[in-house]
Formats: C-alpha cells, sequence, structure tokens
C-alpha cells in the first residue's frame, strides 16, 4: 500500500523579468507585455512512497527536490499530473519553522503542537513529553532566546516527531544534536516504522539519508534520476556529483589535493591491506603538474603502504574524461593485464608505483582512478576515485575523443609552367 | 491505477474553505501568540492597548470640545467609542492585510489552511478590542452614560464590523503577496477613512449633499449603529442595520471567493 503516489507531475514556475532600474522604464514597462521566464522544476515525475517507509530525495540545488516536498504537502499544486495521499499529513516542512524566541520553551512547544496538530485535550501531557525528550526540563519555562542552537534543534526535533500524523514530511532535518541524541532520534525513526508512519525526507546531507532511509529518490533536474534502495542510489549519486563537481572546479583552474580533498567524501574501499598514501602526477623531470600539454609524456605516481601479505598484488588505473554524467573512460589497464609480476611485499612495506604514460587526449578535464587488488583471490585492497585530476590543453584536435598528433604536409609536386608566372618562389608548407 | 486506500489530491487540506475544530484552535493559538509576544520588552505592557485608544480619546477631547467646542451630546463616550471601533477595525485589516507576508515561513512551508493565518490576526485585533472595551464601559459609566437594553445589538453591530474586517483581509492579503504597493496603499487608505468617518465629528456636522459618503462607508454606519446602542441606549431602525449586515456578509463572501481563488497559487507568489 502506497501512502503517497506521485503520478506524472510537473510543475513549471513562472519567474517574472524584474529589470526596471529608473521609474521611467518601470512606467514603460506597464505598456508592455509583461515579460517572464518558464523555469520548469519538475518534469513527469512519477514515484510511490510505500506506507511506512523512511524515504529520502537527494539532488543537486535547483533540482526540484524542494517542489516535490511541498507538492506532497498540498502546498503548490502540479500543473499536470496528480499527487495523491493517504492519511494525514503532518503539516511543517521545517524543524522550528516560526519558533519565537521571546516565548518560553512549553509556549512554543504547545504552539507548534497545535500546528502539527496535537489533540487540543492532550496538549499539556504531550509538551512534558517533549520537553523530557528533548532533555531540557530545567528550561521549561525559559524564553527560547536563552537556549543553545543545540538545544532548539532538539527542542524542534522532539516538536515535530511527535506529530500525530500518518505522513511526515521533512526539508533539511537530519543529524541533530550529539551522538547520543541522534541515537535517540534514531531509535523514534524505528518506532515511527514500526508503527507504519511514512516520512518522506529530502537532505543535503546524503550520509544521514544514507543511514536513515529505506529507499532513496534522487531528482535531477526536474525529473526522476534514479528510485531504489539508499546505499545504491546514494553511491551512484555522490560518485557522479563528485565528477561533475571536480569537472566544474577544474574548469577554473587546477585542483590541487587540498582542493580534492575538500569536496566530498571520496568514494573509496577495499579491505586495506594495501592502502594508497600518496598519487601525484609529474614530468619526466619528477616536477608535479595539473596542466599537460597533449601528447606529453608524464608519469602517475603512487605511493602505498603494505598491511597484510597480497598473494598477487595488481596496481590499475582508469583514466576518464570528465563529463556531464559520471565521464566517459578512455583508457584503462592493470598490471595483470600487462602480464606484470609484482610482489611480494611484506607487511610495512612502502611501495612506489611509476606509470609513465602519453597523454594522447584531447583538451579537457580528467581524472585517475587508482586500485590494488589481489589479482589472484580477487579481493580489492584499496579503490579510490579521482585520486589525481589534470587537464589537457593545446591538443591538435578539433572533434574528436584522441590526439593523434597528425600534421599535414603539403607541397606541390606538379606544375604547368604557364599557368602561374611570377612566382619564383618554391611553394608549399607545413603545418602541424 | 491508484493503489491508495482513500486516495485524495495532496492540496485537498489547504483548499478545503471548511475549519475543523484542530483549526480554530490554532487560530485561537496564533493570535494568542501574537499578543504575548506584541509586548515584550515594554514596562507597560499590555497597559498600551488600553492607553494609546485613552491618549488620543484625551486629546480629540482637547482639541475638538475644549478648542474648537462641538456641542456632540455625551462626546467623551461618542468619541471614545468611535475611536476604538475605528481603532479595531484599523489594527484588524492592516494586520490581516498584512498577515500572510509577515508569516511567510508558516504560508510557504506548514500545509494549513492559509486563512487561519488571516483569522488569527483579525482575531489578535479582537483581543486588544476585548480590552479597550473594558476601559470604554467604565469611561461611559464615569460620564454618567447609563447602557440600556439596546446594548443587546451591539455583539451584532460588531459581528458586522468583524465581517467587513474579514473580508477586507481576505481580499487584500493575497494581493499583498504579489503586490507589496497594497500595504501601503492600505495605510494610506485607512488615514483618509478616518477623516471621511464620523468620529472625532458628528454626522450632522456634513453638508447634506456629502451624507451618501456615509451612506456607503461601512464603518461610519457600524460607528452609528454601535453609538446607538451603547452611548444613546436607543434601538436602531432595523431596516438600516439589516443593510449594513448586508454590506457586510458581502464584503466577507467576497473576500472568501477571491482569497479562495489566489490560494492556489499563493505559495509562487512570495
Amino acid at each position: 500500500m502506497n501512502a503517497i503516489e506521485v503520478r506524472g507531475v510537473s510543475k513549471t514556475y513562472r519567474i517574472p523579468h524584474e529589470r526596471h532600474t529608473t521609474l521611467a522604464e518601470r512606467v514603460l514597462s506597464w505598456f508592455r507585455p509583461s515579460g517572464f521566464e518558464l523555469f520548469p522544476a519538475l518534469n513527469d515525475v512519477s514515484l510511490d512512497v510505500p506506507e511506512g517507509t523512511f524515504v529520502g530525495v537527494i539532488g543537486a540545488n535547483g533540482s526540484g527536490k524542494s517542489t516535490l516536498l511541498k507538492l506532497m504537502a498540498g502546498l503548490l499544486v502540479p500543473d499536470a499530473g496528480a499527487v495523491l495521499v493517504s492519511g494525514t499529513v503532518a503539516p511543517l516542512l521545517e524543524l522550528g519553522l516560526g519558533f519565537h524566541n521571546e516565548l518560553t520553551v512549553a509556549e512554543n512547544i504547545s504552539l507548534y503542537g497545535a500546528v502539527l496538530g496535537y489533540p487540543p485535550g492532550r496538549m499539556a501531557e504531550r509538551v512534558d513529553e517533549v520537553v523530557a525528550f528533548a532533555e531540557l526540563e530545567r528550561f521549561r519555562d525559559a524564553k527560547l532566546k536563552s537556549l543553545s542552537s543545540g538545544m532548539l534543534m532538539r527542542l524542534a526535533f522532539a516538536t515535530a516527531l511527535r506529530a500525530d500524523a500518518d505522513i511526515l514530511l521533512l526539508d533539511e532535518v537530519l543529524a541533530v544534536g550529539d551522538a547520543r541524541f541522534q541515537q535517540k532520534c534514531f531509535d523514534v525513526f524505528a518506532d515511527l516504522k514500526k508503527r507504519r508512519r511514512t516520512i518522506v525526507l529530502v537532505s543535503h546531507d546524503v550520509a544521514s539519508v544514507q543511514r536513515f532511509c529505506d529507499r532513496v529518490f534522487w531528482i535531477d533536474a526536474g525529473r526522476l534520476a534514479m528510485a531504489g534502495a539508499a546505499d545504491e542510489v546514494v553511491k551512484t549519486y555522490l560518485a557522479i556529483s563528485r565528477a561533475d563537481m571536480l569537472r566544474r572546479a577544474a574548469e577554473k583552474e587546477p585542483l590541487s589535493k587540498e582542493d580534492i580533498a575538500g569536496l566530498e567524501p571520496v568514494h573509496r574501499f577495499g579491505d586495506g591491506d594495501i592502502r594508497f598514501v600518496e598519487g601525484t602526477l609529474e614530468r619526466t623531470d619528477g616536477t608535479t603538474l595539473a596542466r599537460v600539454r597533449a601528447g606529453e609524456r608524464v608519469v602517475l605516481r603512487l605511493r602505498a603502504v603494505v598491511n597484510a601479505v597480497s598473494a598477487q598484488p595488481t596496481f590499475g588505473m582508469i583514466v576518464k574524461q570528465l563529463g556531464a554524467l559520471g565521464g566517459h573512460p578512455v583508457y584503462s589497464t592493470n598490471t595483470k593485464f600487462l602480464d606484470l609480476e609484482l610482489g611480494p611485499f611484506a607487511p610495512g612495506d612502502e611501495v612506489e608505483v611509476r606509470i609513465p604514460f602519453t597523454a594522447s587526449l584531447v583538451d579537457g578535464h580528467y581524472t585517475v582512478h587508482v586500485a590494488a587488488a589481489d589479482g589472484h583471490a580477487g579481493v580489492v585492497h584499496d579503490w579510490i576515485n579521482d585520486y589525481v585530476t589534470f587537464s589537457v590543453e593545446e591538443s591538435s584536435c578539433h572533434e574528436g575523443i584522441l590526439d593523434l598528433r597528425a600534421e599535414f604536409h603539403c607541397e606541390v609536386v606538379r606544375r604547368d609552367r604557364l599557368a602561374l608566372t611570377g612566382t619564383e618562389s618554391p611553394p608549399g608548407g607545413t603545418k602541424p | 491505477m491508484s493503489t491508495i486506500a482513500n486516495a485524495r489530491p495532496a492540496s485537498h487540506t489547504l483548499h478545503d474553505a471548511r475549519l475543523d475544530r484542530r483549526y480554530w484552535n490554532l487560530i485561537v493559538q496564533f493570535a494568542l501568540k501574537d499578543f504575548k509576544i506584541r509586548y515584550t520588552h515594554s514596562v507597560l505592557g499590555y497597559a498600551w492597548s488600553v492607553l494609546n485608544p485613552l491618549i488620543f480619546a484625551v486629546l480629540y477631547y482637547l482639541v475638538f470640545s475644549v478648542f474648537i467646542r462641538f456641542n456632540v451630546p455625551n462626546y467623551p463616550g461618542y468619541l471614545i467609542l468611535g475611536i476604538v471601533m475605528w481603532n479595531f477595525f484599523a489594527e484588524g485589516t492592516s494586520n490581516g492585510v498584512s498577515s500572510l507576508l509577515n508569516q511567510a515561513g508558516i504560508v510557504t512551508k506548514a500545509a494549513l489552511p492559509r486563512q487561519v493565518i488571516v483569522y488569527a490576526a483579525v482575531l489578535n485585533a479582537l483581543l486588544t478590542f476585548a480590552i479597550t472595551m473594558v476601559v470604554l464601559l467604565v469611561v461611559l459609566r464615569l460620564t454618567g452614560t447609563h447602557l440600556t437594553s439596546a446594548v443587546l445589538v451591539f455583539p451584532l453591530v460588531l459581528l458586522d464590523l468583524v465581517l467587513i474586517t474579514v473580508g477586507i483581509s481576505l481580499l487584500l492579503a493575497p494581493l499583498h503577496v504579489r503586490y507589496h504597493d497594497i500595504g501601503y496603499l492600505w495605510g494610506v487608505a485607512l488615514q483618509i477613512g478616518f477623516w471621511l468617518t464620523p468620529i472625532v465629528y458628528h454626522d450632522l456636522m456634513i453638508p447634506p449633499r456629502w451624507h451618501w459618503l456615509l451612506r456607503f462607508n461601512p464603518i461610519a454606519r457600524i460607528v452609528g449603529h454601535s453609538r446607538d446602542a451603547l452611548v444613546y441606549g436607543t434601538w436602531p431602525d432595523w431596516v438600516v442595520l439589516a443593510r449594513t449586515s448586508a454590506i457586510a456578509l458581502a464584503l466577507a463572501l467576497l473576500g472568501t471567493l477571491v482569497f479562495r481563488r489566489m490560494q492556489e497559487r499563493l505559495v509562487e507568489y512570495f
């Protein structure tokens, strides 16, 4: 049974053009047809939220996920399609919305309890429960402004979770409080699920989404990009949005290691028997570089530490060109494929792997995934996406995928003497 | 094919014009909140609700009864009742008209019937009105006015005033979200309205050819009815009162219809 069904829903916003700078322009604009831009926020989205599930909605800023939530809440009416709900919907999309600093904790709870539909007859009882859950007994009659921000979040969370509604819609509300309080919230979620409550959470915090949600919908540019189990969707989303981010960042300037570290968590996995500790792209003379001239010979230098014996250590690399969705692999190879016998390595060893290659690539931004595995047992010791990035410039390629370093050699090999007069110098030339 | 039991469109709650008990509770809660918050950081607190109309009543009394010498029977009672009634209308409509914009967070992020916000804003003004009414009755008593059974008409007059206030608020609040000019315009309209309504002066001071202005001014009619009921203790001309009620109902209906039409896309106007 579904708690919410979204059927072919589209929603387009009209964004009026406002570029009046002077009064005269403004007055003139009254006589012109007013211009506006159409912004399609959601485009033919269909999805089901089964009853009793905790569902996450992720996506980049402006992808339409909040619009989806507002449609579910009924705050917006779809232009096309239908949003159907079964059961009562808690009406607050944002935690602590409208909490007022000048009111006491208890007053705020009863006010927002009223918004959330706490039964009026049992309000006092509910207020006590919420105060206890938020662990704010000592602050019950203190004005809200005297609370710390952590206390505020706890209070907001506790208030929202006490709603009687069958369906909770939440916008950006996870990960509040310390680890212990988070655990408490987690217990409440589990309890809500047991009682067949349905929760829809929109969040940027993909780690929390992954932790709490059963199913995840990924909205991209107003369309449902992916739906499925939380782990699967979140991993794909992270890998792709990270690649996308790298590409955009690299367009401005080559990324340093620190830049990369500061982005989303690296998609990395493996048993850790061998672990990469360093990866750089260098010229053949050993100086590091991030911008590579097309066709230049460069060296990918990796350092790894060995933590356990690996029977048949194997190293590999994948070079991808960064593109809109995940990028295209342009080259991959590994030591097993090349029939290179490595090792054996002993625990405690530090290994340096040098991989010289020719960057016969077209202009663009590239990222290198690296891997250490055991070719015999088939286990991955360490796999890191986007470990090294670089850009390629000065390629001779007009359109295509590789820089084949074409040169054009052209000369006249036969000429009728009468056709041209006065050009005594030998014609011809080369243009690489 | 829907597999939902009791499926209904998500927007159902917001666009359902009927309010159940839960929402009435919410209206009261919202109104009380604003009422509690209003006088924080003030020493005199709720006393300001009373002091404000009193000060103006004294001022107008000085100007129009002592300096200019209007000859209106029971002028203090006449004056203060007019001010209190007008103040409710002015406060109620300015609260109401700006309520949706002021509560943007609630309106755009909480799925409640939006008229709740407007009603709460008007109710908030009504609470202030209730306090000032108490003082008003004391003043009437002190100035030697005795209430007659005609006071029974007053609740009906007050109901008409509330209907007008709600009607105008419902009409203008969604427009205000879209065009902020409405707020400024309404402020000006209230200033003009105050002087076009016989609050400090008497109906009879107006030249007869301007009397139509009063007939079409619902607040002038209401203020007149309320003076009959409280200050002069006379029963109203029922036909005139019925017309006033008709105007009030018409305004409330118009407001409700416009509000219902506009609220569907309301969130997009912010």
